[in-house]
């Protein structure tokens, strides 16, 4: 699959399930980059839609800030949804954690946001990476070992305890930061030299996409079709059946 | 910017064939067909080879048999008279025989990343037989029926960027030959227009050896291709408003660099008569069925009258230019403004352009746009009210509760997934419509907007409210780029799609725009082009901006 192929038809499943279009166009480019880099993103997106999830997606986050920390929460203690608060977790960091250096922090402005549990954790990493400062940071724990992005001096770095951790449906304690500390993290598993390679790969060659996942990908984004009759065959796009001369 | 006057736009040098034609020229390239195994009938395949300095990009063309029952411009059709797509390099055996398999089912197949674009064409029938049976008996064909048609030939589509397994843009954007949007596109229907004249010549050949002549040089030049364009290519615009921006960023640039020239000599003034009459002439041979556009034709052909008349000066009263003149671009510019229709206008804005490479041609690299804005997370709800005050006072006068204000919707239908209008009031589907109804929608913002803390930024009201992300981000863009956003109501009953599709292929480089409805439109591109030996003559790309054929 070309990477254009992959936005497009994500962005269309996202809204094929019924979310907005501004979140459509985020996962467009969120799975695109995870895809580029032979990181799982059209299974992470399946994920995300096939879960019941409208009656979450309808959740209003609450934004609580308190002792250097902002918390986002559902209402009911549920776990937020990544696809449609990933965008805004990214924005908020940007906008409102102390970017100043550590040692004029007087405790008043956060340091961190923080949500105690995040569905489908991999679709914030794009959002993460791609937002101006370098310093941005996020880790999180899952059932198979922790998650965490940073930038070396290299470039950015993803690194988690085992491949699937970085599939897991849900991640815990998710900490955006400003360069959390990463002495302690877990082994590399991506390094920015492994990602720009895999970058490259995919645009000279396309990107390996499973079947399965494909097709339930691509009946999802069939859903934005409106079905044809033979009215609106002739209507609709201005011509008749045959255009000859 | 508006639709009326975008819908009335002509090619110009920026436009994008003619950028590729000064590169193919200008770089040296060589145009070969390295391939031919056609029977009689022309059915078979060829490859044609466009060689550059670096590197070499070739057409294959899959033509074979099509039953007259299922020729359809439609992109619902399923089979075509010659199936094409841009190889990166020269193709081996086992690339013709996997495309053979793919190319000619077009959607239906799959492509590589060695491939870039993919494009199906279907003949003239009316032409294509006049021209063979012509050639066949040793005369040329009737020039008034090759001016009427104009192509041989008549692409439907021609996709790129990744489409069906192209290769995506990105991956050879850096490439000179290709950062320019459209470069693989344009290239590949002008190769294509090679492939029709070499088989119509081929098929005329085989039919009558001993009196077979070929095409005479006018006649050739204009012969272009052909191109029905519906509502497909409409939603480009509004999903690509940086892009959209850039391209009228440029022509408006281009206008006002002219515009800003203190002084033409005598033969500026020369050579920007020689165009107006070479407008005429064009003018002249372009006729269209549609009645609005015929009547839009004929005062367009007076306002060429006047300004003949205006430039050239009459009755002791000397031209509009001469080297007496001081910024004689504006006062042009003026006096169109104050006389000629909006066609008229905007055909003086193409010849000035025209006449001045040396300060726009520079321009044609910033056509491009890079990745799709981020929301500006920090602004406040306050902020982007102010904004859309600013920029959207157009939509906010508009009334969403009269049932014309938002008569059609935009979908896309299941069917060869084809973009399509449709009446919310007549039809199903606008549950799934398109987000083109702006207008609408930035209305919709405001509403929300005027009840948040004026206070909070938009990190925090999207949290919140996702469902206007979409919305926000175009608002703020159209603070950066302020050409971004079509003014006007993409949805109302009185829209003219074929203002955006005339746009559009203005940029592209079209002419003899030939609308068929309010929706659809027939074009002809690179008619009047040079042919592949004729590239390196200085200011050939030019030949195409008035086509025009003696004795049509």
């Amino acid at each position: 699959m070309s990477l254009n192929e992959i936005a497009a038809t994500a962005a269309k499943a996202v809204r094929g399930r019924g979310h907005p279009e501004g979140i459509a166009e985020e996962m467009g480019f969120a799975v695109r980059w995870l895809c580029e880099r032979e990181l799982p993103g059209v299974a992470m997106l399946l994920s995300a839609l096939d879960k019941r999830s409208m009656a979450e997606a309808a959740v209003i986050p609450v934004i609580d800030r308190a002792d250097g920390v902002i918390r986002l929460r559902s209402t009911g203690g549920d776990p937020l949804p990544a696809l449609r608060v990933a965008p805004s977790m990214a924005e908020l960091a940007a906008v409102e954690l102390d970017w100043t250096d550590g040692t004029s922090a007087d405790g008043s402005s956060p340091r961190s946001l923080e949500v105690d549990s995040l569905t489908h954790p991999l679709l914030l990493v794009p959002f993460v990476a791609r937002h101006g400062s370098s310093r941005l940071a996020a880790r999180w724990s899952t059932p198979d070992g922790p998650v965490a992005m940073d930038r070396s001096g290299d470039g950015l770095r993803i690194r988690a305890g085992s491949a699937s951790a970085l599939g897991a449906g849900v991640g815990h304690d998710v900490i955006l930061g400003v360069a959390p500390d990463g002495r302690n993290g877990p082994p590399d598993v991506m390094t920015s030299a492994e990602l720009e390679a895999a970058s490259q790969r995919s645009l000279t060659s396309g990107c390996a996409v499973d079947t399965a996942d494909w097709d339930r990908l691509a009946r999802w984004a069939r859903r934005t079709y409106v079905p044809v009759s033979e009215e609106s065959r002739l209507r609709g796009a201005g011509a008749g059946l045959t255009d000859n001369d | 910017m508006r639709l009326e006057r975008m819908g009335s736009r002509f090619q110009t040098r920026l436009s994008f064939m003619r950028s590729v034609l000064r590169r193919l020229g200008g770089d040296g390239w060589t145009i070969e067909r390295t391939r031919c195994d056609w029977d009689d009938d022309g059915y078979g395949t060829a490859v044609y080879a466009a060689r550059g300095p670096e590197r070499t990009y070739s057409l294959i063309a899959y033509s074979a048999h099509l039953d007259p029952a299922d020729r359809s411009d439609r992109v619902i059709a399923e089979r075509w008279d010659a199936a094409f797509t841009l190889f990166d390099g020269e193709p081996a055996d086992d690339d013709i025989a996997r495309l053979a398999a793919n190319v000619p089912r077009q959607e239906a197949g799959r492509c590589s990343s060695r491939e870039l674009t993919l494009s199906r064409a279907n003949r003239s029938v009316r032409l294509f037989d006049h021209v063979v049976e012509s050639l066949a008996a040793g005369r040329q064909p009737d020039r008034e029926l090759v001016n009427r048609i104009g192509y041989l030939m008549r692409t439907t589509a021609v996709y790129g960027n990744g489409k069906f397994g192209l290769s995506d843009r990105d991956r050879v954007c850096h490439r000179t030959e290709l950062a320019e949007p459209y470069q693989a596109e344009l290239l590949t229907v002008y190769l294509i227009r090679c492939f029709t004249h070499d088989l119509v010549e081929h098929v005329a050949r085989r039919r009558s050896p001993d009196t077979f002549v070929p095409l005479e040089r006018p006649i050739r030049r204009h012969l272009g291709i052909g191109n029905a364009t519906g509502l497909g290519m409409a939603p480009f615009l509004h999903n690509h408003p940086i892009l959209l921006n850039n391209w009228v960023v440029a022509l408006e640039s281009a206008l006002a660099v002219c515009r800003s020239i203190d002084r033409v000599d005598a033969g500026d003034v020369a050579r920007f008569a020689e165009l107006v009459a070479a407008a005429r002439r064009s003018v002249a041979q372009w006729n269209v069925d549609d009645e609005r556009q015929m009547t839009r034709i004929v005062e367009l052909r007076a306002d060429l009258a006047r300004l003949e008349r205006a430039v050239a000066g009459a009755d002791g009263v000397s031209g509009l230019l001469d080297s007496e003149t001081v910024r004689p671009w504006d006062r042009l510019y003026r006096w169109a403004e104050e006389h000629l229709s909006i066609e008229g206008q905007e055909m003086v804005v193409a010849l000035i352009i025209e006449l001045h490479a040396e300060v726009v041609d520079h321009l044609a690299p910033s056509m491009v746009a890079v990745e799709p804005p981020l929301v500006d997370p920090t602004m406040t709800v306050a902020d982007l009210l102010d904004l859309v005050e600013v920029r959207y006072r157009w939509a906010l006068d508009l009334d969403f509760d009269e049932p014309a204000t938002s008569h059609y919707f935009w979908y896309t239908s299941e069917e060869k997934l084809e973009p399509r209008l449709g009446e919310r009031r007549g039809e199903p589907g606008a549950d799934l419509e398109h987000p083109l109804a702006v207008a609408r929608d930035v209305g919709r913002l405001c509403a929300t907007l005027a009840m948040a803390d004026p206070q909070i930024t938009m990190a925090e009201f999207l949290l919140r409210r996702p469902e206007h992300r979409h919305t926000v981000r175009r608002v703020q863009t159209a603070a950066l780029h302020p050409y971004s956003e079509i003014r006007d109501n993409l949805i109302g009953r009185d829209l003219m799609a074929i203002d955006m599709l005339r746009f559009k292929l203005s940029v592209f480089g079209a002419t003899k725009f030939d609308p068929k409805s309010d929706k659809w439109t027939r074009i002809t591109m690179y008619q009047g082009a040079p042919l592949p030996d004729e590239l390196g003559v200085s200011d050939s790309d030019r030949w195409m901006l008035l086509p025009h054929l003696d004795g049509a």
